[in-house]
């Protein structure tokens, strides 16, 4: 004889609705009150099925001439007898009944953000803290830097306030909203992750300024797309975390998901319709490095390339040209 | 400044009244009316009808040249119906009867047209080559405003000197719609064809002499069949071209310093150059801009032109600007650099189709972008627009732009390239 299974019982919903070890004497199994295993299910009989150890010792189970009959939920065919084994199932009006080891592997515990872990480490009052000081430091430096008048002090504050006050809106309702979900209220901390992020956002523009000026023919605007989307999915992923028990790859599976359509969406919405005289402004900007620190081209180089545009504007021009097979 | 064409429908109605008030100052009565007798019978009014609604599309004059019964007008009188199904020509004698017209010979660049009129003509002017002395009264005839058949007095100044092509400087109203009409003198000698005018009286004649060669191929067109218009002026333009741009940027132009660079400017004496400076005592930078376009250029369309050759120079100078702060400012000004003269949007070009480069020439590196677009209905031309910034200055920087317009791939390339030979730092 086995070890003690443990019977469990799942709505129609895939709910657990029932569990229980089972006992190795037997057991009953109905909607009627004297069974041992009770289930409010109108579909099953008052005594479904029974539970009884076989000559050998061994549990073994028996349709007890119910009206709705016992179904293999997997190939759904009706069965009326077998020997009670780990990883049974058995449907039974809409619910299922399953009969677990009691040694069967389960998922590893959910990473709770309030076990000190992940987004949690701004928890701390001085790290939070810290974190809005860099915020509000890295705008105003920002903004000293694209500004070409004279600036006050104030005015170079205000960029950084502005940042500090719409994270605090933005963490305002977050803040709530996990109250709701998980029942905490962290204010402080979903302001300085606001804010980082906001941050993370100004920093990842700057970056691929420099990327874009020292290498002026990288398809600089895609890469920064992908970026950003990498970062949104990033911050879904954690939002995902705070109001729902998903685990980690669904998390990820859902807010890829959920990234890819917005840039599908937005990269249509955003199609330029013709307007290509936009094309003459250029997009990148330039920086002050010294020459000989600038990855360059010569000029027989830069015009070789420049032949590439003939090629495809003739072929534009041309739709005898463009019907052509590649 | 773009001259206007007097041909189009779309006349200032200022200008009009402007030119109304000067011609009533002028005397000599008697002659006017005289070569008015004369030789109104020897003109025409040309309009463009758009063929599904009957519509007129623009309108001009013209004038006899030839016992066959062709008409002299400009090329932008008719260029509506050139290679267009959906407009045809019509001509209308002094009596106002209207026939049909068809095209035989374009010049664009000289801006004429010859049009067939299949009606033999008994009298017409003799066209030469005629040698006539500054200050000459000369006779505009002419429908402005089609307001009907009228003569202008003007007086002829000369050819004009810094110009592309050969133009009779002409001081005379000239007003829409008196395109393609004869200017001549009292004894009734053709002196220039009507074309443009910049208002107050200053106007533009075609010299005659252009007109020669474009009869003979009207004649050979005549009887040999017609040309693919579109290919012969392509053909045109691209010739021409390589006439006027070969000189440009060659090494020995004159160069402006600025700053601490040296740039090029007034390429060819028929570029127009003009300057501005923006030095505010209290801003933290100055900025000096240099522009140099050429006057004058070939009318394809309503909407393109050929021959455009503009460049802009802008040269930035920190006055305490940090080298970030001080790039901040020079990455504006580089994207959003005005061109001296802006290419037009139309449905006749593609897109535009743009390369970006860090180019080192010698010790200097330049931010380059040279965007291409081109023509849809005439092969193988471009326009191309080269937008660069020196690099590598801590407090200065230049961003200079070169516009061409109906170029060739060949002459658009060669010319960005000489013309970024010409930027140098002025101290070696």
């Amino acid at each position: 004889m086995g070890p003690t299974l443990i019977l469990e019982v799942t709505d129609h919903r895939g709910r657990v609705r029932f569990r229980g070890r089972l006992n190795p004497l037997g057991a009953s199994i109905g909607r009627g009150y004297g069974n041992d295993v009770i289930l409010d299910d109108p579909y099953l009989d008052p005594v479904h099925l029974r539970i009884a150890p076989g000559p050998d010792g061994e549990l073994a189970w028996r349709d007890a001439g119910s009206a709705n009959g016992t179904w293999d939920p997997r190939h759904q065919r009706r069965l009326t007898g077998g020997a009670v084994v780990p990883g049974l199932e058995l449907k039974v009006g809409r619910s299922v009944i399953r009969f677990v080891a009691p040694d069967q592997a389960v998922a590893p515990a959910l990473r709770d953000p309030a076990g000190g872990h992940g987004a949690a480490v701004l928890l701390d009052a001085r790290r939070a803290g810290a974190a809005l000081a860099a915020a509000m430091a890295i705008a105003g430096a920002a903004a000293y830097f694209t500004s070409t008048e004279p600036t006050s002090a104030a005015e170079l504050a205000k960029p950084g306030l502005a940042t500090l006050l719409l994270a605090g809106l933005w963490a305002t309702g977050w803040a709530f909203t996990n109250r709701i979900v998980a029942q905490r209220f962290r204010f402080l901390a979903h302001w300085a992750w606001t804010a980082l992020v906001a941050t993370a956002f100004l920093v990842i523009g700057l970056g691929f300024e420099w990327l874009g000026f020292l290498w002026p023919g990288l398809e600089i605007q895609a890469l920064e797309g992908m970026a950003w989307a990498l970062l949104g999915t990033w911050l879904l992923v954690g939002h995902f975390q705070l109001i729902t028990e998903w685990p980690a790859q669904r998390r990820w599976v859902v807010a890829g998901a959920v990234t890819v359509t917005l840039t599908v969406v937005i990269g249509v919405l955003g199609r330029d319709n013709g307007n290509r005289e936009s094309l003459l402004d250029p997009t990148g900007s330039l920086k002050p490095l010294a020459s000989r620190f600038v990855p360059t081209t010569s000029m027989d180089g830069f015009f070789t390339e420049t032949a590439e545009l003939k090629r495809t504007l003739d072929e534009e021009a041309d739709p005898a040209g463009e019907a052509e097979p590649e | 400044m773009r001259r206007r064409r007097v041909g189009s429908l779309a006349a200032g109605l200022l200008l009009a009244t402007a030119a109304a008030a000067a011609a009533q100052g002028t005397g000599q009565d008697d002659v006017s009316a005289a070569v008015f007798r004369r030789f109104a019978e020897l003109t025409a009014k040309i309009q463009v009808v758009e063929g599904g609604s009957g519509a007129k599309a623009s309108l001009g004059s013209a004038f006899l040249v030839s016992a066959e019964g062709y008409l002299l007008t400009n090329y932008h009188v008719v260029a509506e119906a050139v290679d267009d199904e959906r407009y045809r020509i019509e001509w209308l004698d002094p009596t106002g009867r209207s026939a049909p017209a068809r095209i035989l010979a374009v010049d664009v660049v000289r801006d004429l047209a010859v049009v067939a009129t299949d009606r033999p003509a008994t009298r017409h002017f003799a066209l030469g080559r005629p040698t006539v002395a500054k200050g000459t009264r000369l006779y505009s005839l002419g429908h402005p405003e089609d307001l009907g058949l009228s003569i202008v007095e003007g007086v002829f100044n000369g050819q004009l000197e810094h110009t592309l092509y050969p133009k009779i400087h002409y001081t005379g109203p000239l007003n829409s719609g008196m395109s393609g009409g004869p200017a001549l003198t009292a004894q009734g000698t053709v002196v220039g064809v009507n074309v443009a005018t910049a208002g107050n009286s200053l106007s533009f004649l075609v010299p005659i002499e252009a007109a020669l060669p474009l009869l003979d191929q009207a004649r050979t067109a005549d009887s040999a069949g017609l040309p693919d218009f579109n290919a012969e002026i392509g053909r045109q333009i691209l010739a021409n071209q390589d006439t006027y741009l070969a000189t440009l940027f060659q090494g020995n132009d004159s160069s402006i310093v600025i700053g601490p660079f040296r740039l090029p400017t007034q390429p060819a004496p028929f570029f127009r150059c003009w300057a501005d400076a923006d030095r505010n005592p209290d801003a933290l930078y100055e900025s000096v801009d240099h522009q140099c376009s050429t006057d004058d250029y070939i009318f394809l369309s309503g909407s393109q032109s050929s021959g455009i050759v503009s460049m802009s120079h802008r040269v930035l100078s920190s006055r305490g600007l940090s080298p970030l702060r001080f790039y901040s400012l020079y990455s504006t000004n580089f994207r959003g650099a005005a061109a001296a003269f802006d290419l037009e949007s139309s449905s006749d070009v593609t897109g535009y189709q743009c390369r970006d480069g860090n180019v080192r020439r010698g010790p200097m590196v330049i931010r380059t972008r040279f965007c291409l677009r081109r023509y849809t209905n005439y092969d193988g031309l471009y326009d191309a627009d080269l937008k660069a910034a020196v690099l590598g200055a801590r407090d200065a920087g230049v961003v200079t732009r070169l516009t061409l317009s109906g170029v060739s791939f060949e002459n658009a390339e060669r010319l960005a390239r000489k013309y970024l030979e010409q930027i140098q730092w002025a101290r070696p």
